[in-house]
């Protein structure tokens, strides 16, 4: 038993040194720096200060904000990916002319950064010269090009939707991937005892993807807390910081304010969370393993 | 009962439950072992070193290796840049310049990780808030240490540029101009005749009247523009504004020991923020859209006769007024800023960080000449004070459009005639004499652009976006703008606190 420990062991290592190098390696290092007074721009101030980083992170003036508008963009997102997932998989899992088209086409935005997606849809909602302000005022639904990404709404709407667009792929083919493993005899057996599609759904697709429903949930989280992209192209943290989500506060506090110290706990916070939903993750993975096996 | 073959595969065989835990394991001490190696061995930064004259000089009968130097610049005319260290090279074969990109966006950045690094270019371009922070650090080298001679040219330099070629904390001249402009007020001439206006207004509410006016006779929706969402410039539309509405002396802002004197109604501060929410929501004679105006944006809307009014970089027109440009090429006209008449202004200038000095006089000499020929008088790239001319400056003048400090220039024909395809270079000129130096006013610190949010992120431009997008009023209250003023106050006394002020 040792020995084949052992064996597993070095085998993993061609996989965990280049993990302890470029994901362990930096996270020791943040967390050390975020024990210590380090802003590049009063090197004199240097010290260890314990985790008073982590005090002052938490009274800055954009903390709550940005927090704030974490938890909204979050809440924005997560169901709208769920949902529109879900529902593009059981369309891609249908058999009809053009299916293999669709599905192709519900792949297309994964392929697309977050910083070209984001340059397009900054575009689109342009307010000079937008597409979505163009049809607005062809439809006669507004007078003169409104300047949407000047608004606080809008704004995190553009922002969510860029997120959206690219994040959607992803979870769209685990639950195609899951509803193409329920045995169609199932679907079979219900319709002879008279259930209609809602109650199939219900009674069949749901129960079946509950698993992949947890995991979409705990990935979506996942990303969103660590989006940074599309608010760095779109909205600069704008309109007045409303979609400056603590990651790019993150980024603003290492690159622009040059305050390592701050930068390091805010990044060391965002990592114990995702941590957590990680953790969680591996839990219903295991549970959702025990229920099949079963 | 199981079979030998069984008993085997379950001698194999590992549950997940220990591979996990040996995993989790393995990854335990290796994050333990990440920490304890930086907890033990990681050397905190030392001290900052003063930069001290260095002693080893080189005699020059000997015919050594060219000596090599970095320029830093940012992403911005790069093939122009690289086209005068070319000259600079072939005409001076005892050196050789080596052109560093530390990008746009990322320049101040990359700069502060070559800083931390060691090793940052010898000499670099630089904005106000960005030499503060090095000088500050004691990581720059100012030039009059041992070349005296580089305060002659701030004799030729205007008035309200000189303080920016000053190190604060040594009372030394450090460098030169790059290029130096300002915040010049633009009209439309087009729409000011189509509304029946005869001139740019003399004060600002002649501005305010004439705006309405023109909104009112249809010429335009919106007369009056504000570079509002710039980031790199001291404006977010306030400060001109606030010079063009008093005639206070200055400081305007702080006083001589930093602290806010503009938090109480009726300071300039306060007046220009008012100045421009009522202009978007009483008047409506501009739109919430400014606060996205950055160089780009303002330099297409302006291009496409969107305002009749701004203030801008006084460079911006070059690139919105030559024939054929834009839509409103050749309507766009310079004016001394109604009101007090007073601009901010605009400079970059080139910085010699500490390794100018670090290895010896024949690299400083090298690295002085450089910075001569890139910012001063030369002769062929010689250094030539006495009669040489602004050889680089001058390049930047004819063929971008950038202005300049120094008043000799503005006798140049030559410089005076490549302006004339654009615009009117007397106006310009006089437009620029009354540019004030809002970054010391009375005097930058390193914790100003985190806190005006000078590169977008900072307390203060969201606050007064949050004001001028209705988003507390439309318009704000008196009372909400004095609520907002006190609270920037507050957070300035905790920025300068926490950086031992």
């Amino acid at each position: 038993m040792k020995g084949d420990i052992k064996d597993i062991s070095i085998g993993l290592l061609p996989a965990l040194i280049p993990l302890f190098l470029f994901g362990f390696y930096p996270l020791g290092y943040a967390a050390y720096v975020s024990l210590y007074k380090y802003n590049l721009k009063y090197p004199n101030l240097y010290g260890f200060i314990g985790g008073q980083n982590y005090v002052d992170v938490t009274q800055t003036y954009y903390f709550k904000q940005s927090l704030t508008s974490s938890v909204i963009f979050a809440v924005i997102a997560i169901p709208a990916i769920l949902f529109v997932s879900l529902a593009l998989a059981l369309l891609a899992a249908r058999k009809f002319r053009g299916s293999g088209f669709v599905q192709w086409m519900i792949l297309v935005p994964w392929g697309i950064p977050y910083v070209v997606a984001g340059l397009d849809w900054k575009w689109i909602f342009d307010s000079n010269y937008g597409l979505f302000n163009a049809i607005l005022l062809q439809l006669g639904l507004i007078d003169a090009y409104k300047p949407w990404l000047t608004m606080q709404w809008p704004a995190m709407t553009v922002v969510t939707i860029s997120f959206i667009w690219v994040t959607l792929p992803l979870p769209t083919l685990l639950f195609l991937a899951g509803i193409q493993s329920i045995p169609q005899e199932l679907y079979e057996a219900a319709m002879v005892d008279g259930a209609r599609t809602f109650a199939r759904f219900r009674a069949i697709t749901y129960t079946w993807l509950k698993p992949i429903f947890l995991i979409v949930i705990i990935l979506t989280t996942l990303m969103s807390i660590q989006v940074f992209d599309p608010i760095y192209v779109i909205t600069q943290g704008g309109p007045a910081d409303f979609t400056a989500l603590i990651s790019y506060y993150t980024f603003q506090e290492m690159f622009t304010f040059l305050d390592f110290g701050h930068a390091s706990a805010l990044a060391f916070m965002i990592f114990i969370v995702s941590i957590l939903l990680i953790f969680a993750y591996f839990y219903v993975l295991r549970m959702g393993r025990l229920r099949l096996r079963a | 009962m199981s079979t030998g073959k069984d008993v085997s595969k379950e001698q194999t065989d590992v549950s997940r439950r220990k591979f996990l835990k040996y995993g989790a394991g393995v990854v335990v001490v290796g994050a333990a072992a990440a920490a304890g190696y930086y907890a033990l061995t990681a050397q905190p930064p030392g001290p900052p070193t003063e930069t001290t004259t260095a002693e080893t000089t080189v005699p020059e009968t000997t015919v050594l290796v060219p000596e090599e130097v970095e320029w830093g610049i940012w992403s911005w005319g790069v093939e122009l840049v690289q086209d005068n260290a070319r000259i600079f090279n072939e005409a001076n074969p005892d050196v050789h310049v080596k052109v560093g990109d530390y990008g746009l966006d990322t320049y101040g950045s990359g700069l502060a990780a070559a800083y931390a690094g060691g090793k940052p270019p010898d000499m670099h371009y630089s904005t106000p808030d960005i030499t503060i922070t090095y000088h500050n650090a004691k990581q720059t080298y100012d030039m009059e240490t041992d070349y005296p001679e580089i305060r002659k040219y701030l004799d030729d330099v205007f008035p309200g540029y000189r303080s920016g070629l000053i190190n604060p904390f040594t009372g030394k001249v450090y460098g030169l101009f790059y290029y130096s402009g300002g915040q010049t007020f633009v009209y439309n001439k087009k729409h000011l005749d189509a509304a029946g206006i005869s001139g740019p207004p003399a004060t600002m509410e002649q501005l305010r009247e004439d705006a309405k006016t023109i909104k009112k006779k249809g010429v335009v929706e919106f007369p009056l523009g504000f570079f509002a969402g710039s980031w790199g410039f001291v404006e977010c539309a306030c400060y001109g504004t606030m010079l063009a509405l008093t005639n206070q002396d200055p400081p305007f802002m702080w006083d001589e020991d930093l602290k806010p004197t503009f938090n109480y109604k009726g300071s300039p501060f306060f007046n220009a923020i008012k100045y421009v929410g009522e202009a978007i929501w009483v008047d409506r004679t501009s739109t919430t859209a400014v606060v996205q105006y950055d160089e780009p944006t303002t330099v297409k809307v302006m291009g496409a006769g969107t305002h009749s009014y701004i203030e801008m970089p006084d460079y911006e027109l070059a690139f919105i007024n030559p024939p054929g440009a834009s839509a409103e090429a050749g309507n766009l006209k310079y004016a001394v800023a109604p009101g007090s008449g007073r601009i901010s202004s605009i400079y970059r200038t080139y910085v010699a960080s500490h390794t100018a000095n670090d290895y010896g006089a024949r690299h400083r000499d090298a690295v002085w000449r450089l910075m001569q020929f890139t910012g001063g008088k030369t002769t062929n790239t010689k250094p030539d004070f006495a009669s040489g001319k602004y050889q680089v400056v001058k390049r930047l003048a004819m063929q971008a459009g950038l202005a300049f400090p120094y008043a000799s220039m503005w006798q140049d024909q030559e410089i005076l005639d490549s302006m004339k395809a654009w615009c009117d270079p007397e106006v310009r000129g006089q437009a620029l004499s009354k540019a004030y130096d809002f970054f010391n006013d009375p005097k930058m610190t390193p914790w100003w652009d985190p806190w005006w949010g000078y590169w977008l992120a900072g307390v203060v431009r969201p606050r007064i976006h949050s004001i001028w997008l209705g988003e507390h009023g439309q318009p704000a209250s008196d009372d909400y703008i004095l609520q907002t003023l006190n609270e920037i106050a507050d957070e300035w006394t905790k920025m300068k606190q926490a950086a031992g002020g």
